[in-house]
């Protein structure tokens, strides 16, 4: 609940309505899209207390700041609500929390919080707060009259403390308690199942018609959740009878309707297997949030005990070696991890020997630096919000800190290169500079590590197929300094390959794999992709191609020659010329699009 | 109804004439390595005559000698030609435009103008890489004229009067020594620049200017 009550500030809803009032006053309209206006969402609250006013009057002022500083108190309520479902605690468990709650909250409360849906300012505010903060601060031995004129954090903290206690105290009283063995047996019953290596040798012919049954048996069932329903899992395709109603948490659009579904009739949320719902829940929890793709890697070949343990340690150093740069353990934290920058990556790349690299070479090739821009607009956000933080007052950071700078320039220099400790100075800059780590590693023996990384390997305005690209480009260069076998997957693609299949997994994007000619690129043929994609993509961002295909473009172009002629049109409406750099990478070209006939 | 006919036309497959590509691009590039070419940097100056040739081929209205002769008249009719070509470059040219004409009678019309299109731009990207290799060579060996006379990249900047960073790595950075660049520089600069400019000439070559590649 305390990490939940800190993921929503205390200013964005009155920052916003300021906002508006402004633009108001300036003749221009107070939001521009087809969202609420924040006024919109205090005269909905008035409505549901009985009271009504004029638009940013000072009543309504007053209610936007008190709105604001209640965010993270309507958060902690909404995790309380979500926690104690009957699902967790059962029809007893969930009477005694109405008890204890309205016990607590006065009678009716219990209702009026389970009225309330999403993130709502106006309802939250009339169903959950007001009452939390109407209560006298003696039934809490608390100074104040009432609860609302406590300090904002004293107040979260307090409402979180008596959540807790009531979820204790109803936890306790159940006699099958959810608890995390429970959760884990369940998970390994699940997983053991699920095992492709030893298990039994199947018919596939056999296999297929099972599946062909279960398929036309689950059809009506599909976008259903029934007692007497057969389901068939769109992410591993195993029949099944006990399932979960998927959620975007653990699938794409799980609301969205499927061929696996009959044509008409309506259609709800999809259902998956509780193996697929519980790989993902450990993804994200190793994560902290949803995993986008998953790096995965084999032995490329049966391999012993020790190469097998060097594999394990080459991944573990990858991963330490990378976290330092992810969470800004570095003197430069504008130095980022970010792996579908495929045209940087590249130019780092192609001149190396791969199978020498150590773990941090490949780190720094696999790193970039943001640009002069960014790095001033961070440093001048690092400043201020170092400022806003201590309220302007250099002395009592120096004393905090234990340190004696005599500006805030040089107080933010020193919190940029990390050489300040504070914890309070390091939480702003990893805030700023979002220094989290965003791939984590899954290493227990060397038969599959896996990598999730909560961002996709692709730019913005990447089509599938230039994507595909640069996902096939970073499992070359990883297969090729781990020498092991990679796949890069989305997060809902199920894993069906063993390794030994070749260097890199070329994702199922037919023009690719038409350009590739093959599903995995071997061993023979690794580097020879590496350049040709590397080299691509350096020449697509100078030519200035598609954001969208450009990648691709170049790969397909009939001769170096067609590249060359755009780069050079390009730079001329720059008034900038080739250079001999540019001729050297369309020669590794020239050769690729040769051998690639 | 009668029974439909089925015609079973196979696909032309370009990547199977490759290596006659690649032959008619080395005979227009023997060629064009003695034709001087104009002041500009465009590829139509580039390509001097080949072009119009690429142009006139697609027609299909030309035979071999016919074509040759178009491209000798625009060959000499270019004022840096001096009305002169040599056997060589004649030969080149004529091979060239044979093979061409004999390629494009075998493919189908509707694969002509790729083959063109590789000729083209496969030309093109020759013609222009090996410029600018030549740019490079040049200015590489303006380096090794520049080491051996000031030894470190310091002592050369306070020579040309300029800041000491602009020839760090290694004279890295020192540009080529064009014409453009001998106008714009400081006394010092313009002796070692003319300074070169002699010796290249003693070794066979002149400097041309950038835009002239």
């Amino acid at each position: 609940m305390k990490l939940q009550q800190k993921k929503i500030g205390r200013k964005s809803f009155i920052t916003i309505y300021e906002r508006e009032k402004k633009k108001l006053a300036s003749g221009k309209k107070a939001t521009s899209g087809r969202g609420k206006s924040k006024a919109k969402v205090i005269e909905d609250y008035w409505k549901l207390t009985g009271r009504s006013g004029n638009k940013y009057s000072p009543e309504m002022d007053c209610d936007a700041e008190r709105i604001s500083n209640a965010q993270p108190e309507m958060v902690a309520f909404k995790f309380f609500k979500a926690a104690m479902k009957s699902d967790f605690i059962g029809v007893d468990g969930s009477k005694n929390t109405q008890k204890e709650y309205d016990t607590i909250f006065g009678s009716g409360s219990w209702k009026a919080l389970l009225s309330t849906s999403t993130l709502m300012p106006d309802k939250d505010m009339a169903n959950t707060v007001d009452i939390f903060w109407k209560l006298p601060g003696q039934k809490f031995n608390v100074e104040a009259k009432q609860i609302e004129e406590l300090a904002p954090e004293k107040r979260t903290a307090l409402l979180v403390d008596v959540l807790t206690k009531i979820a204790n105290k109803v936890y306790e009283a159940i006699s099958n308690k959810p608890s995390r063995i429970a959760l884990a047996r369940e998970m390994a019953a699940r997983f053991i199942q699920d095992l492709v290596h030893p298990a039994l040798q199947v018919d596939i012919a056999e296999l297929a018609k099972t599946q062909m049954e279960c398929y036309y048996l689950s059809k009506p069932f599909a976008g259903k959740q029934t007692k007497k329903a057969r389901y068939i899992c769109p992410i591993c395709n195993s029949p099944f009878e006990e399932g979960s109603k998927a959620s975007s948490d653990l699938i794409d659009k799980p609301e969205s309707h499927t061929n696996r579904g009959i044509s008409h009739g309506q259609f709800g949320y999809i259902t998956v297997c509780n193996t697929c719902k519980y790989e993902r829940i450990l993804r994200q929890l190793l994560l902290g949030k949803r995993a986008s793709e998953l790096i995965v890697i084999f032995p490329r070949m049966n391999i012993g005990p020790g190469t097998g343990e060097l594999l394990v340690r080459k991944a573990q150093s990858l991963y330490d070696k990378s976290y330092i740069v992810m969470v800004g353990d570095t003197e430069d934290p504008d130095k980022r991890l970010w792996l579908a920058f495929t045209s940087v990556i590249a130019s780092q790349v192609l001149d190396q020997d791969l199978y020498k690299l150590e773990s941090d070479q490949l780190v720094n090739m696999l790193t970039y630096r943001s640009g002069k821009e960014t790095r001033q607009s961070n440093e001048r956000k690092l400043k201020k919000a170092l400022m806003d933080a201590y309220d302007n007052d250099l002395e009592s950071v120096n004393e905090e800190w234990g340190t004696d700078f005599p500006s805030w320039g040089e107080a933010t220099t020193a919190v940029y290169s990390n050489k300040v400790v504070d914890p309070i100075a390091k939480e702003i800059r990893s805030e700023i500079y979002k220094l989290y780590p965003q791939m984590r590693l899954v290493c227990q023996t060397p038969h599959m590590i896996l990598f999730p990384i909560s961002y996709p390997i692709k730019l913005e305005k990447d089509s599938e197929t230039n994507a595909a690209l640069r996902r096939t480009f970073i499992a070359l260069i990883l297969g090729l300094t781990m020498d092991a076998s990679v796949a890069i997957v989305h997060d809902s693609d199920q894993i069906d390959f063993q390794g030994g299949e070749g260097v890199a997994f070329v994702p199922p994007i037919s023009a690719v794999r038409d350009l590739i000619g093959a599903n995995w690129i071997p061993l023979s043929d690794a580097e020879r992709w590496l350049k040709f994609i590397g080299i691509s993509s350096i020449l697509a961002n100078a030519g200035q191609y598609s954001e969208r295909s450009g990648l691709f473009e170049v790969m397909i172009s009939p001769t170096a020659g067609h590249v060359l002629r755009r780069i050079e049109q390009k730079r001329a409406s720059e008034n900038s010329s080739l250079n001999f750099r540019d001729i050297a990478h369309l020669r590794v070209l020239e050769d690729a699009l040769r051998n690639n006939r | 109804m009668r029974n439909p006919i089925f015609v079973r036309v196979d696909r032309f497959d370009l990547d199977g004439v490759a290596s006659e590509i690649d032959g008619i691009r080395d005979c227009f590039d023997r060629y064009l390595d003695s034709y001087p070419i104009k002041s500009s940097r465009s590829k139509y100056s580039l390509m001097g005559p080949i072009g119009k040739v690429l142009q006139e081929a697609r027609t299909g209205k030309w035979d071999a000698e016919s074509l040759t002769g178009y491209a000798l008249n625009i060959h000499l009719s270019n004022p840096k030609a001096k009305g002169y070509i040599s056997q060589e470059a004649r030969d080149a040219l004529r091979g060239g435009i044979n093979q061409l004409l004999e390629l494009l009678k075998r493919a189908p019309a509707t694969a002509q103008d790729k083959i063109l299109d590789r000729i083209d731009y496969g030309l093109y990207f020759t013609r222009r890489a090996k410029g600018l290799e030549w740019i490079e060579n040049v200015r590489l060996d303006f380096i090794i004229f520049l080491k051996n006379k000031y030894v470190t990249p310091e002592k050369l900047a306070t020579a040309w009067d300029e800041k000491s960073s602009s020839y760090t790595n290694n004279f890295a950075k020192v540009p080529y020594p064009s014409k453009k660049l001998f106008s714009n520089s400081n006394s010092q600069k313009k002796i070692d620049i003319a300074e070169f400019a002699k010796q290249a000439e003693l070794r066979g070559y002149e400097l041309i200017e950038e835009e002239e590649i």
